[in-house]
């Protein structure tokens, strides 16, 4: 053998001697509960991007003024709004779907959060019932360990002197 | 193997027999003598006597390996009440004799119940006399021998070797032969078995030797007896399979796992053994524990069960054991614990209740034993231990080996007890394995 000898009456001595026997306590389930988060987090900025993300898709000449110079910048925005109109309004159509799917993503997390939320809630009354259950097992353990230890009690009770 | 050069020297000798050789088995020997008349110069003719012959279990097991080791020196007619139509078959080396007048399972269970009920009435001092309880504890147990009287005068045996220390319906037939047989009885004395029941206290002082399996059984029988010149402790065969460790189970884990045996289902709850399996997978989650129940084996990974076919062929569970950290065994075999022998022959240590046949086997090295969940708690914790683990697996495999792992010596000591040549039989034996 590789392995020093061991006496196994030795180590029984040891494991019942006071003090080295199992000790059990019930655990305490984790009682810390929080709020769901994400229920009164700030819309603000996607908000904003509701209110902001369309882009004008054509030119007003009565923001550049009169005379020359605004007939000619109201020529080159015509000009300008006419040729890239394609793209503004593709340009459009993919912000208003970013605008979305943030949208859909917070609700999404929302969704998330309430669902940890309430996977949090089932794992804390698992615990509670796993703690009771164990209680009650221990409980049971006991008594049984009582019950026997009693009627051989009883025995040597009722045995005839010698 | 030693050779003790005695050999069968035909009828109407009277010889001596030395001490058992098995570890820690009859130590205390004194020679008994055994007369045993027979025909000179052919194999002597045995009669072994049992209620059920091949059935499954320890006792089965014992009982025909006994049948087997005596074949090496005579001529083996196994006589049982069993079967449907009475005749003679041959099975390997013996001739079975059934007489198709079976012993009704009923009738034994109501016998074990009477007995065990007396047992617990009269440790509490309040049992009536045994002999009140004689008429029906034989109810429906004796009647079924009444043929044997006919086969064993046909056969004329050399001696007879009666299976089962309650078998006293086997002894009824013997003693209705012209003639003092000798008889041989295989005790298969069960843990918490009534032993001491007046009742079998003829067979037990009838018999010229009383072979016993471990040396717990063979304690109880010399205090019912108060024989302890006769009863010999004999082991049984048994041996590790190596292509066990060929491959671990990775279904399982690849090594390290709890393996616990129960005799729960694997839905029961509120049965001792459900309760402690369940304490043991939930208290160990850090590593796999497979818990063999009697209809599945459930694998436990870190509070996930996986559930598979339960564990039925002794191949699959030779696999698991020689792969496991430890072996938990809620119910060990009630003879002789077969399986923590098993186990220890694989190299895994046992945790046995203290109240069993495997204490024995734990307490020669191989393991630790329990009262209470508490306990086995701690004993499963310190064995997992690397260094303790490694110290009672090398202990443990060494004297499953010194005390089971010789089939030469098995044979030996069960010829040597019933006075026939066992070092020449347990020589041949050595030279054939």
């Amino acid at each position: 053998m590789g392995s020093p000898a061991i006496d196994p009456e030795d180590i029984m001595r040891r494991l019942r001697a006071p003090g080295h026997g199992l000790a059990w306590t019930p655990l305490e389930p984790d009682r810390a509960r929080h709020a769901p988060a994400g229920q009164d987090h700030d819309r603000g900025p996607l908000e904003y991007l509701h209110a902001h993300w369309a882009p004008a898709d054509t030119f007003d000449p009565a923001t550049v003024g009169g005379g020359v110079r605004g007939r000619v910048v109201a020529l080159v925005g015509r000009i300008t709004y006419r040729v890239l109109g394609p793209y503004f309004r593709h340009e459009r159509e993919v912000l208003a779907h970013l605008v979305q799917a943030n949208e859909a993503l917070e609700q999404r997390c929302d969704e998330l959060v309430r669902r940890q939320h309430d996977l949090e809630e089932a794992l804390v009354a698992r615990q509670v019932a796993e703690a009771r259950n164990l209680s009650d097992l221990a409980a049971v353990l006991d008594s049984g360990t009582r019950a026997t230890a009693g009627s051989a009690l009883d025995r040597a009770g009722s045995d005839p002197a010698p | 193997m030693r050779r003790r050069g005695r050999h069968w020297t035909g009828r109407g000798r009277t010889r001596h027999h030395e001490q058992s050789g098995i570890a820690g088995a009859g130590a205390a020997h004194a020679p008994v003598p055994v007369t045993v008349p027979g025909a000179g110069g052919d194999r002597p003719r045995v009669a072994l006597l049992v209620a059920h012959w091949g059935e499954p279990g320890e006792s089965g097991y014992v009982t025909r390996q006994v049948a087997g080791a005596l074949a090496w020196e005579a001529d083996i007619h196994v006589v049982t009440p069993d079967g449907t139509v009475p005749g003679t078959e041959v099975d390997s080396v013996f001739r079975i004799h059934r007489l198709a007048t079976p012993v009704d399972r009923a009738a034994e269970l109501r016998r074990d119940l009477l007995v065990d009920a007396w047992g617990a009435a009269d440790a509490a001092g309040g049992a009536p006399p045994a002999s009140d309880l004689d008429q029906e504890v034989d109810r429906g147990v004796i009647e079924p021998w009444a043929g044997a009287t006919d086969v064993l005068a046909r056969l004329d045996p050399d001696f007879v070797v009666i299976a089962g220390h309650r078998t006293v319906g086997a002894l009824s037939a013997v003693d209705d032969l012209t003639g003092d047989r000798p008889v041989v009885l295989l005790a298969l004395a069960l843990h918490g078995d009534g032993v001491d029941f007046p009742r079998y206290a003829a067979l037990q002082r009838r018999a010229a030797a009383i072979l016993a399996v471990t040396n717990a059984e063979r304690s109880a029988l010399v205090g019912a007896s108060g024989r302890a010149d006769a009863v010999r402790c004999i082991g049984a065969p048994l041996s590790a399979n190596p292509t066990a460790r060929s491959e671990p189970n990775p279904w399982v884990g690849d090594t390290g796992y709890v393996l616990v045996r129960t005799d729960a289902a694997a839905d029961d709850t509120g049965t001792a053994a459900a309760d402690l399996a369940r304490i043991l997978r939930l208290r160990f989650p850090e590593r796999p524990v497979g818990v063999c129940h009697t209809d599945a084996f459930c694998v436990w990974h870190q509070g996930r069960r996986s559930t598979g076919w339960p564990v039925t062929r002794s191949s699959d569970l030779a696999r698991l054991m020689a792969w496991a950290a430890v072996t938990v065994d809620l119910r060990p075999g009630a003879l002789f614990a077969r399986e923590c022998v098993e186990s220890l022959l694989h190299g895994a240590p046992v945790v046995v209740p203290r109240d069993s046949r495997a204490l024995e086997h734990a307490r020669r090295g191989g393991g630790l034993w329990f009262d209470d969940a508490a306990e086995m708690i701690t004993c499963v914790e310190t064995v997992l231990q690397p260094r303790t683990r490694a110290a009672l697996s090398g202990q443990g495999q060494v004297s499953a080996l010194a005390t089971y792992g010789s089939t030469a010596r098995f044979v030996e000591l069960v010829t040597d007890a019933c006075g026939l040549g066992g070092g020449r039989a347990g020589a041949r034996q050595d030279r054939s394995s």
